[in-house]
């Protein structure tokens, strides 16, 4: 099966290829559209740098998205490729298929889908259904979902369904689809009064009330000892709800919104019994050279599973908004946080967080063109700080097992807070066109990174093997990073980018430099070459060089060079990426 | 949108504290089942600890009942030199595993846990303890006796005896371990004292094919241990095996020094 898919895969590429206008066909009022995605990699062993095996000589993750729509129906399909994925992804993630298929149909205030379906209910706190190809996530549900706007300012959703957790090779299922254990129900309902009154509406306020409710089914497919004289008493039914309301007038925006769930032992949380909850405030602000937002947000044990002894990035129901910023610059990026959920403290990472306090502030401005401050053509800042600590955790008493499984866990006052900084990063951007041909952004940046929490270890140089004079071993990673862009653009058709950036720190593998040099011509072709360099643990270099064309809604791009073990995050979710080095083929097309 | 309102709000179970332990008997009481745990570790592993302090919990309570073998397969980024076993990387592989696997995991009696199209032999810590009752409660098709002598070489007589009427093939696997092993551990430092550790195969990986038995079979081997093992840590487990999926049949151990650990 697998070779006919990898046919059909190859004479639709081709096809693409070469045709793509075609496939683009408009008859009787339907339209197909697509999007076809591959990355590949041929690797190379390099121990120096911890790049050993792979899943094979080359490997890849390729995608082909199908869809036909109508005035009143759409379908599609995707096929998956990713018998031999790219280095990182979970062991079960690899396999082959059709794991999403669905049929929508729009009717005036009334849409149904039956088939995979991605969703998310407010912040997504109690439900979202996405996919991140990066990170390795889908967890669709596939069942039906119903949408109703019987009203202006009403809308209702239902749905219901089995989530995907990777692939299953069986021919007996020959689309492709492993499902969770149980299944997956809720319901969303949200009202914007503001449709309701005239005054509201010419008054420019806009007011939005939202509740939610999901529930998993999970009948008890494993049994659950604590020790060997008791095994625990599961709830087939978890129920979790939300509410929130959010505000905005003209350029204010102010969103509260609040969490619940019930009892949910899982492997997460250590088997215990005490309910989650989450909430958040977020106040915005932002008007033609001005921005602010300011955001405070308390979790505990919101770790929802559609599989209680799941882990990784699979059956996850919820999503945690991140509330660090993802950093696009490579040494800003180099100790990204993952949002804790809330999982047990254990044997071996007693730092494990039962969940956090986040806070997160930004401000922007731009000061005029022709102003002193603002210079020829403006000049922007940006100051961006986050702050996240543990909550107050105090264990209960054990029970009869002589362990915390089955009881409530822990307490925790709702305003008190742990000992223990997570993450902290507190940063100053600018941004400046010098001339008309240009430009500059510089950014400076201070980050503590609590390696024991979110990566489950403490660092320690003399252990690793390290020579250099580091602090002594310990949880938090200190950095002070200085980054500076430049871009020159000197006609229409060439472009160049240059990055230096530099990482101090006394802790973990110590200073890191970067430079990467880009020249895009064209705007059609791009070259780039970079080197990372590890000035004092390991003294290795991660050196790339990349191509990249487009033409049309075709994009390749081919790159030789090392990455380095890390953390892939994408939205406070992260994934390990281990060290690789090869030639790496990346092409996508859409039509 | 009523009706959903109404199967959703009752859709939540809550269990009361008095309600959520469920005691249980060793059923059976007693069993001549020796179940074979292997658990598949690295001294990278951050929760393998966490792992190994679940698999002793059950050693202690089962002593009789449970052999644990802790398997650190070569070429996975968890697993470090001093430990590293290609066999063991071999052994992942059968079961599902790859250079991505993520520790810790382990097999109980390398049983399919899952159906024949979507296998599932590899098994998180917190389900062992399930699994290994379940397994415990049966009776073993035929029981596995060892006895340890030593002149010149180490010899190790294996006594099989049927105790049902055996149709499949069988195969005996023979292993080396070693316990007491202090080294580095992921968030434990370079203090850890590991234990259960597989060294080498003694009769290669998959072992030597028995074909069907029918009744009182012994088997003698003869071995040598490389200097690099500490012999009075170390010991000798022989698994009966079914030779076409691999699944335990029986498994047994015994100490070459003064206790098994």
């Amino acid at each position: 099966m697998i070779k006919q898919l990898k046919s059909i895969i190859g004479i639709l590429c081709v096809g693409l290829l070469m045709f793509p206008t075609i496939a683009k066909a408009d008859g009787g009022g339907v339209t197909l559209k697509g999007n076809f995605q591959t990355e590949a990699l041929v690797g190379q062993v390099d121990s120096v740098i911890g790049a050993t095996e792979y899943n094979g000589p080359f490997v890849s993750n390729s995608y082909l998205d199908l869809s036909l729509a109508s005035q009143y129906v759409t379908a599609g399909a995707r096929l998956e490729l990713l018998h031999c994925p790219l280095p990182g992804f979970e062991p079960n993630f690899a396999g082959g298929g059709l794991p999403n298929i669905y049929v929508t149909g729009k009717y005036k205030w009334f849409e149904a889908t039956v088939g995979n379906v991605y969703d998310q209910f407010g912040s997504g706190f109690i439900f979202r259904a996405y996919e991140d190809r990066p990170l390795g996530v889908d967890n669709s549900l596939r069942g039906a979902r119903v949408v109703f706007t019987p009203y202006k300012g009403i809308r209702f959703k239902a749905l219901g369904g089995m989530q995907r957790k990777y692939f299953n090779y069986g021919m007996s299922n020959a689309f492709g689809f492993d499902y969770s254990q149980g299944a997956v129900m809720g319901a969303d309902l949200e009202l914007n009064i503001n449709e309701w009154s005239k005054a509201m509406q010419d008054g420019g306020y806009n007011l939005l009330f939202g509740a939610s409710y999901v529930s998993k089914y999970e009948p008890n497919h494993a049994d659950i000892y604590p020790n060997l004289f008791y095994k625990l008493n599961l709830p087939k039914f978890v129920g979790a709800g939300d509410v929130r309301v959010r505000f905005q007038k003209g350029g204010w925006n102010a969103l509260v919104e609040y969490a619940y769930k019930a009892n949910d032992p899982s492997a997460d949380n250590g088997y215990i019994y005490k309910p989650g909850q989450v909430a958040m405030i977020s106040l915005a602000y932002s008007q033609r050279g001005m921005s602010f937002i300011v955001q405070a947000k308390r979790s505990e044990n919101m770790s929802f599973r559609s599989d209680r002894t799941g882990a990784g990035l699979s059956g996850n129901i919820n999503h945690m908004p991140a509330f660090s910023m993802t950093h696009t610059y490579a040494l800003a990026a180099m100790y990204p946080y993952a949002t804790q959920y809330g999982t047990a403290p254990t044997v071996s990472n007693p730092h494990a967080a039962r969940g956090e306090w986040a806070f997160q502030a930004e401000a922007r401005y731009t000061f005029k063109r022709k102003t002193p401050m603002g210079g020829k053509y403006g000049t922007s800042f940006r100051l961006n700080g986050t702050y996240i600590r543990g909550i107050k955790a105090d264990p209960v008493e054990m029970n009869a097992s002589g362990t915390l499984q089955g009881t409530e866990g822990y307490t925790s006052p709702f305003f008190a807070m742990g000992d223990e900084t997570y993450y902290l990063d507190v940063h100053l951007e600018f941004s400046k066109k010098i001339t008309k041909t240009f430009s500059m952004t510089a950014l400076y940046m201070f980050q503590q990174y609590n390696q024991a929490v979110v990566e489950g270890h403490g660092w320690n140089a003399a252990e690793e093997g390290y020579g250099f004079k580091a602090s002594k071993p310990g949880n938090i990673v200190n950095s002070n990073i200085a980054i500076v862009e430049l871009k020159y653009k000197p006609s229409k058709n060439i472009g160049m980018r240059g990055e230096l950036q530099y990482l101090h720190t006394r802790q973990d593998r110590g200073q890191w430099i970067y430079a990467l040099y880009e020249i895009s011509l064209f705007q059609q072709a791009m070259i780039e070459v970079s080197d990372l360099y590890n000035i004092d643990a390991t003294k290795q270099h991660y050196y790339k060089v990349a191509a990249t064309y487009n033409w049309g809604t075709h994009r390749v791009q081919l790159s030789y060079g090392r990455t380095r073990a890390g953390y892939n995050c994408s939205g406070g979710v992260c994934r390990y990426v281990p060290a690789s080095k090869g030639l790496a083929l990346s092409y996508s097309v859409s039509f | 949108m009523f009706v959903t309102a109404v199967v959703l709000f009752t859709a939540c179970d809550v269990v009361l504290e008095e309600d959520r332990l469920i005691p249980v008997k060793l059923e059976p009481e007693t069993s001549e089942r020796k179940v074979l745990l292997v658990e598949f570790t690295g001294q990278n592993c951050v929760n393998c600890p966490t792992a190994a302090a679940e698999a002793n919990m059950l050693l202690n309570g089962l002593p009789d009942n449970l052999i644990v073998v802790a398997m650190h397969p070569a070429g996975l980024g968890f697993v470090r030199e001093q430990l590293a076993s290609e066999e063991a990387m071999e052994y992942l592989r059968e079961f599902g595993g790859s250079v991505s696997t993520a520790l810790p995991t382990g097999l109980i009696n390398c049983c399919n846990f899952g159906s024949s199209s979507n296998e599932s032999y590899l098994q998180g810590y917190s389900l062992w303890s399930g699994l290994i009752l379940k397994e415990r409660a049966k009776a073993p098709d035929c029981l596995v006796d060892l006895t340890y002598s030593k002149e010149d070489k180490h010899q190790v007589l294996v006594t099989l005896t049927p105790k049902v009427n055996m149709s499949y093939d069988v195969s005996l696997q023979l292993w080396l371990l070693e316990n007491n092993i202090q080294g580095f551990q992921a968030s434990k430092g370079n203090q850890y004292v590991h234990n259960h550790i597989f060294r080498k195969s003694i009769n290669s990986l998959w072992g030597e094919e028995l074909g069907v038995i029918s009744g009182l079979t012994t088997k003698e081997y003869s071995f040598d241990i490389e200097s690099k093992y500490e012999e009075k840590n170390c010991s000798v487990v022989a698994v009966l095996i079914k030779t076409d999926t691999k699944e335990v049949v029986q498994a047994s151990e015994i100490a070459l020094g003064e206790v098994l650990h």
